[in-house]
């Protein structure tokens, strides 16, 4: 996990804009005409919900998208231009944890011709920009700073030692890790709120069932699209990390659709069959698995393939990017609330 | 005194996660589609299918290599002693350089998937990894060493260094402080196919 604290060069802060509203206020130009993305350490083309207003729509009003990475992912083959950067093993960097440590990440060796770290891409870019004054230092000076914003009791040699041990250890309260052992909980009354004031604009100020947006029985959608569709966490990837890494595949060969015997006998499917996953959004074509680990009025799909790891279709066309307004955190997506129907491909 | 270095894998704690799979393939540098241990899903249903019915369910795993037997029918068979056991640990060694690829070795172990014979070899990746230093030819049978590469160092296998859930266990058998002896004595456990008499190296902790 990288560091969650940030330069902030003369007081000066980023705006931080919620990766889940980003496509809406793509399309509403909201705040702002939003014209270019620059897109790092992320996949949003495949990770994303509903694949088709994000290519369809979304993309359009962009005049340029360009991609970092490693891996010639979904997104970076929808990009204008795509920049090659170095691997973790190419670049130095922090690592936060587990726990109370933080790691050092030595550079073990140069990156490839041509290759850049994310640090040399935007700083690069920033001088061009004209801001490259807040890029003018080493990366080691950079990673000096944020090791002391992170934990000014560190000390000031701290980056110099941690180079040398590779690894320490910070200060943490004294009950830590012991969550609320102080009972103090950051709500406006201070206090564990089952009552919550600041949702009664939305009719939900006590805990009391709702139907999710889509994926529930009374929904008329139901009729058509009788099963709910649940996005899950592959075993051998983390979101679409590791999806090109080619032993992995060996056991975890292409993606496949979890459908419990009974659901899949109506629909005349069997063990292996090309099926189509459809509703009126999107679709994706390929081979079912039978399976009692999930219910029969569910399917299952692991997340994180691309796709040309499917037969046809992306499983992403299926999702839709539609959140509770209740939602405190901001706009959020669900990748489980989700109707659709099955049938066996041709 | 001689030792008996044997396994012991803890199948409460085994997740069939496959980390000792890939570990394996990295450490001993092996070709696509070879495996000197993989996990294999207890039951009919095969890889990660649960037994029962939804929500009925019980999904089980089992690491499965080379059992090392202290009997080994294998190193019986061998017409070219390209099988054979390391005196001072008992593992069960197969040197590709002397394997003339009759596999009699395969037809004569009781254990099914712990060998692999390849007409051709492949790799994804241009360069070799690993420290095992075993060449791997084609048209030879080949199967997992317990890393004996690595136990001369003083390190367990690679298998058992990774299993991130600490399943695994290595050790002497003959060493009654042993952590395997412990854990032997403690614990209640199996070995695979035990009517056989091959007497494997390898327990279970059920």
């Amino acid at each position: 996990m990288p560091l969650t604290s940030f330069y902030h060069p003369e007081e000066k802060h980023y705006l931080p804009i919620n990766p889940a509203a980003l496509p809406l206020q793509i399309l509403e130009q909201q705040p702002y005409p939003i014209k270019a993305v620059m897109v790092a350490f992320n996949n949003w083309f495949n990770q994303w919900p509903d694949q088709n207003t994000l290519k369809n729509q979304v993309l359009p009003q962009l005049d340029l998208m360009v991609v970092a990475d490693l891996f010639m992912t979904e997104t970076a083959r929808w990009a204008d231009y795509v920049l090659p950067t170095a691997s973790l093993f190419e670049r130095e960097d922090l690592v936060k944890g587990p726990g109370p440590y933080i790691q050092y990440q030595p550079r073990i060796m140069p990156p490839p011709d041509d290759c850049r770290s994310d640090f040399e891409i935007a700083s690069g870019l920033a001088k061009r920009l004209g801001i490259g004054n807040y890029f003018e230092r080493s990366p080691d000076d950079y990673l000096a700073e944020i090791l002391a914003e992170l934990d000014p009791s560190l000390g000031q040699d701290a980056f110099a030692e941690l180079k040398l041990t590779g690894v320490l250890r910070r200060k943490l309260p004294e009950n830590y890790p012991v969550a609320f052992c102080d009972k103090q909980f950051q709500t406006p009354t201070g206090r564990v709120e089952f009552y919550v004031e600041r949702l009664l604009p939305f009719g939900c100020a006590l805990p009391d069932y709702e139907s999710p947006i889509e994926a529930y029985p009374d929904n008329p959608l139901y009729e058509r699209f009788p099963l709910i569709y649940i996005t899950e966490h592959g075993r051998y990837r983390v979101h679409s990390t590791f999806v090109f890494t080619p032993w992995l595949r060996e056991i975890d060969a292409h993606p496949q659709l979890l459908i419990h015997p009974v659901t899949a006998a109506l629909r005349l499917i069997e063990d292996g069959d090309l099926v189509r996953v459809f509703n009126d959004r999107g679709f994706v074509v390929l081979h079912a698995r039978l399976s009692q680990a999930v219910p029969p009025q569910a399917v299952y799909l692991s997340q994180g393939w691309q796709s040309n790891d499917y037969v046809e279709g992306h499983a992403q066309t299926l999702t839709h990017n539609l959140s509770n307004p209740a939602n405190a955190m901001g706009p959020n997506v669900s990748f489980s609330d989700v109707l659709v129907e099955v049938i066996k491909a041709r | 005194m001689v030792k008996r270095m044997v396994m012991v894998i803890d199948l409460q704690l085994c997740s069939g996660c496959n980390t000792c799979t890939i570990a394996c393939k990295q450490e001993n540098n092996l070709p696509d589609g070879v495996y000197w241990t993989n996990v294999i899903t207890i039951g009919p249903g095969g890889e990660d299918r649960p037994r029962g019915e939804y929500p009925h369910l019980n999904l089980d795993y089992l690491p499965l290599g080379c059992q090392h037997c202290a009997v080994a029918p294998c190193i019986e068979v061998c017409p070219t002693s390209a099988t054979f056991r390391l005196p001072d640990t008992g593992i069960v060694m197969l040197d590709t350089s002397l394997c003339v690829g009759c596999r009699y070795c395969m037809q004569v172990c009781p254990f099914t998937g712990v060998r692999v014979f390849s007409e051709s070899l492949h790799y994804h990746l241009p360069y070799a990894v690993g420290d095992n230093p075993m060449a791997h030819r084609k048209k030879t049978v080949e199967k997992c060493t317990f890393c004996a590469h690595r136990l001369v160092e003083g390190l367990p296998p690679a298998c058992v260094d990774a299993c991130p859930l600490v399943a695994r266990a290595f050790g002497d058998l003959n060493d009654p402080e042993s952590e395997v002896s412990q854990l032997l004595r403690s614990r209640p456990h199996f070995q695979l196919l035990a009517d056989k008499g091959t007497q494997a190296s390898v327990y279970y902790l059920t």
